[in-house]
């Protein structure tokens, strides 16, 4: 029992790293139509942040602050110059761009700074665990899921009653009536990209104090996860996004802690392998509604 | 010779064409030394992988990554049957189904795999081409990392992350160039085939394609096959090649590279993906002498791992930036050969135009709207045995109930009109019929069969062709290619009854537009393909969507010459669906009123005209018109008017 609670507690923590980047992927896709392959990336970025900043002495706090600016900032770029002359392109064409900056950044930091593993330690206190009941829980979820639940708030009240938040949601249903109510559709995908660019981070700064290291390549497979959970809850859904990235949390944690050793490098494998049978059951995800075509 | 005759002889050329100068290229190149030769090879089997994504992802238009992991699966099925027993000994003692007894000769081992590619491809194919867009290509990369976690984890089989080594070597150009041959004939004879144009169709407008009789999924799965097996061709080519193969061969750096090749010369054609190919070789063989730090007028250039990423990702970025269907588009290396197929064709269309045919955008005859429909026919027995009837049909979508209880009937050579204000459910009538959407309630038949929950293929392959309120073509493709797609479901399904594509364009008109692409039409003439397209069908029933929409009086009234024609020459019935009570008045044998999902009112035009119900649905009062003896309606020629 307490294992089982033990690998809950695991899941969470791991689901809300997901969820966070399949939130800020959502966004950006129920505006503008961007499977934005590229959305890991802003992870390495936010890494590579705190990696040069590291020798400066500061504390950890500030650096994690500096990190997510610095991440709100590349997603504001990238759409800028890559995402903005695409915009009106074809979903394929829109994803094709971003796996080509996906590939791009990876590159880059491989080429620019080094292909190998980067140290960016965590704060001491991240790692402090105390037990609850033969649980053991760290700061670190804690952290994870406090700031999750927070992000996920902060972000609810920004759609409801903000005027940009009521237009990004309004533009999620009909961009062109948005415009046509005097929006400027440059301010509602800039807002999308500056969300998603936050939440990245906030991914970025729990997944770092855990992993100590950052590495160029580190971006594509959260991202992929990060899409693969969107899937999961069905495209274009925030709360879809959400559960999504929570599901896929947990079956991963699930099948690291309970898939015999002998099968346990399958973990990945077997993740997709059943993302693979829900879509082929569900092809609209778990929440997505099919929406017929209007002919 | 018939256009598909035509187009495949166009294609092997194109192709022929295409491996001549690649292997010519390449052979040239293999020739200055070692080094040079090795790039040629891996050039040549990176072609063929390629061309193997090209099939699926430029037909289809959607995007599959799997092709690495097919390449992975060919690779290491020959390597394990075709290595020699006793290095199996070593690397894989323990290894499943007695892989480790076997030892077959390499060209077999290369056969099989293939085969098996092939296979697992047809069962996965079952699944993956039911989804499109977005689901597909998540799918298709869940299954680049399913296959290289079994190739990593399966160990006692695969030898694990870890190279698998001992493979007999096949290093000679000429049987990478056998397969680039291959590759090149296959991909290019599928675009140009009748079922590889349907896909192409499934690609420009699914649901369009599916009105004309195109079972989406399975076009789908034919080309992911067809492509797997391409794919499998090279990754078994690319193992012997290298006399060893290891997981990450088949990963991400091989997916990049071959999509950056694809992306770059444009992935709707075969030249494109050749064009593409040579190009990003040529630039990574540029960025490897750069990554490896060379020294450059005496400067030392600092050594950049992952550079030829760094390329292929700005690659793909710029090419989407500036010109999304790449290089060449879906342009044709035997495009070029175009000028003499011309000739031909315009001699051809000649010959038909001169025969009995009158085409059917000429003069008019506005008043013979009895006398040449195919008299007595429409009230004889046989006739009405094979009418479209609609029996209650009712549809609820969820509280809001656009039809109720609607009945209605068409005869064979009979031309029905349906009007009604906006929203009194017309659209959603026609949809119903055509199996776009499934009656709630109710029953169609079409010659006493029922067809209410046929897929929207199966109507269209029976005998009801339909247009779209909104026109819905196949606009990448040109104006014959829309009709062909058409003319060959009906060659497969309308028994005896499909003519040729030439004869259709001849009578619309087209002679210069065949082809110009559908998309870059004007608006008139891009309803005209669409009707068409639909006559190409040989339907026994047309249904037609707001055909006078957007047209000007004039052109409104040639369209009631030519839809009589249609009706005339396919001896079929007609079902119209117009605002413009002008415009039905004058075609229409008999028509029906429809308001608020209800029929109203039914009967001929004259008896339409006086009825109270209707006038009161169109105009919302109840004393407007007087009908006296006069033929027109007192009502506005154009009554879009929203009661």
């Amino acid at each position: 029992m307490t294992d089982f609670l033990q690998q809950v507690l695991n899941g969470l923590s791991l689901g809300s790293t997901y969820a966070l980047l399949a939130l800020g992927l959502a966004i950006v896709f129920s505006i503008m139509g961007l499977v934005n392959f590229a959305h890991g990336e802003l992870i390495t970025i936010c890494g590579y942040i705190m990696f040069g900043l590291y020798g400066l002495g500061l504390p950890w706090e500030l650096y994690a602050l500096v990190g997510i600016a610095g991440t709100v900032g590349a997603a504001l770029v990238m759409e800028r110059l890559a995402f903005r002359p695409v915009r009106h392109a074809s979903p394929l064409t829109m994803m094709l761009t971003s796996l080509g900056l996906s590939i791009l950044l990876a590159a880059a930091f491989e080429t620019f700074v080094s292909p190998r593993v980067k140290a960016v330690p965590g704060p001491d206190w991240i790692s402090t665990s105390f037990r609850v009941a033969g649980l053991r829980i760290q700061a670190e979820h804690i952290l994870t899921i406090v700031v999750t639940v927070v992000a996920v708030l902060l972000l609810l009240l920004l759609l409801k009653k903000t005027i940009i938040g009521i237009a990004m949601r309004a533009a999620a249903e009909d961009f062109n009536a948005v415009r046509l109510m005097g929006i400027r559709a440059n301010a509602v995908i800039s807002a999308a990209f500056a969300i998603s660019g936050f939440l990245a981070g906030l991914a970025a700064v729990l997944l770092l104090s855990r992993r100590g290291a950052v590495n160029p390549h580190m971006g594509m497979f959260l991202g992929i996860n990060a899409f693969v959970a969107n899937v999961i809850g069905g495209l274009g859904n925030l709360w879809g996004a959400l559960a999504g990235g929570f599901a896929l949390g947990f079956v991963e944690v699930a099948l690291r802690a309970w898939l015999p050793t002998s099968l346990s490098g399958f973990t990945t494998g077997f993740v997709f392998l059943l993302v693979g049978l829900l879509l082929i059951i569900r092809p609209g995800g778990l929440f997505g509604q099919k929406k017929a075509e209007r002919v | 010779m018939s256009f598909h005759r035509r187009e495949l002889t166009r294609a092997s050329l194109g192709a022929l064409a295409l491996f001549v100068i690649v292997a010519l290229g390449t052979l040239a190149y293999a020739s200055l030394g070692g080094s040079q030769r090795n790039v040629a090879t891996v050039l040549l089997i990176n072609l063929i992988i390629v061309v193997g994504l090209q099939i699926f992802a430029g037909n289809t238009g959607v995007l599959s990554l799997a092709h690495v992991a097919f390449a992975g699966i060919g690779a290491y099925t020959s390597a394990l049957l075709s290595t020699p027993v006793l290095v199996k000994a070593a690397t894989i003692p323990n290894a499943p189904f007695g892989v480790n007894q076997v030892e077959l000769p390499v060209p077999l081992a290369m056969l099989i795999a293939v085969v098996f590619t092939t296979l697992v491809a047809a069962v996965l194919g079952l699944a993956v081409a039911r989804l499109s867009g977005i689901s597909a290509t998540i799918v298709s990369l869940a299954l680049v990392i399913v296959v290289f976690a079994l190739l990593t984890n399966w160990k006692s089989l695969t030898g694990g992350a870890e190279a698998f080594y001992g493979i007999p070597s096949v290093k000679s150009i000429w049987w990478v160039l056998l397969g680039v041959a291959i590759a090149l004939f296959t991909a290019r004879l599928f675009k140009a085939s009748r079922i590889g144009l349907r896909i192409q169709a499934t690609r420009e407008d699914e649901i369009a394609a599916s009105a004309v009789g195109v079972r989406v999924v399975r076009s789908r799965y034919v080309a992911w096959v067809a492509s797997a097996a391409v794919c499998g061709l090279g990754g078994v080519l690319l193992g012997h090649y290298l006399g060893a193969v290891s997981p990450s061969g088949f990963y991400f750096n091989l997916l990049f590279l071959t999509l950056a090749m694809l992306v770059l010369g444009g992935e709707y054609g075969v030249s494109g993906a050749v064009l593409g190919t040579v190009l990003v070789a040529v630039v990574a063989e540029l960025t490897r002498y750069l990554g490896d730090g060379p020294t450059i007028l005496g400067v030392r250039i600092p050594s950049l791992a992952g550079l030829s990423q760094l390329v292929q990702g700005a690659i793909i970025i710029l090419v989407m930036i500036v010109r999304p269907a790449g290089i060449l588009g879906d342009r044709e290396i035997d495009g070029l050969f175009r000028r003499f197929r011309r000739r031909e064709a315009s001699v051809e269309a000649g010959a038909v135009l001169a025969g009995e045919d009158e085409p059917l955008s000429g003069e008019d005859d506005l008043n013979g709207r009895r006398e040449d429909a195919a008299p007595g026919l429409a009230d004889s027995k046989a006739h009405r045995d094979l009418a479209l009837e609609i029996h209650n049909v009712s549809k609820h979508f969820a509280g809001l109930k656009a039809l109720q209880d609607v009945s209605l009937e068409v005869n064979v050579g009979e031309i029905v009109g349906l009007i009604g204000p906006n929203g009194a459910g017309k659209t959603t009538l026609l949809n119903v019929i055509s199996g776009m959407y499934t009656a709630t309630a109710g029953e169609i038949s079409v010659a006493g069969r029922t067809i209410t929950h046929d897929k929207p293929h199966q109507i269209a392959q029976n005998g009801i062709a339909r247009t779209f309120q909104n026109t819905r073509l196949f606009p990448g493709l040109s104006v014959r290619q829309n009709v062909e797609v058409a003319v060959s479901v009906a060659a497969a399904h309308r028994a005896g009854r499909a003519r040729p594509a030439d004869t259709l364009l001849a009578e619309f008109g087209f002679d210069e537009l065949v082809d110009r692409k559908a998309g870059e039409l004007p608006y008139g003439r891009q309803r005209e393909v669409e009707m068409a397209r639909a006559a190409a069908l040989a339907p026994s029933f047309l249904l037609l969507d707001e055909p006078a929409a957007g047209l000007n009086d004039a052109e409104s009234l040639e369209l009631v010459g030519a839809v009589r024609r249609i009706r005339d020459r396919l001896g079929c019935g007609v079902l119209l669906i117009d605002h413009d009570l002008h415009f039905v008045m004058n075609i229409c044998d008999r028509m029906y009123v429809l308001d608020a999902g209800r029929v109203i009112a039914a009967g001929t035009p004259e008896e339409i005209q006086g009825d109270p119900l209707v006038i009161q649905a169109y105009l919302g009062t109840k004393r407007v018109c007087e009908p006296e003896g006069d033929r027109r309606p007192e009502v506005p020629g154009h009554m879009d008017v929203q009661a």
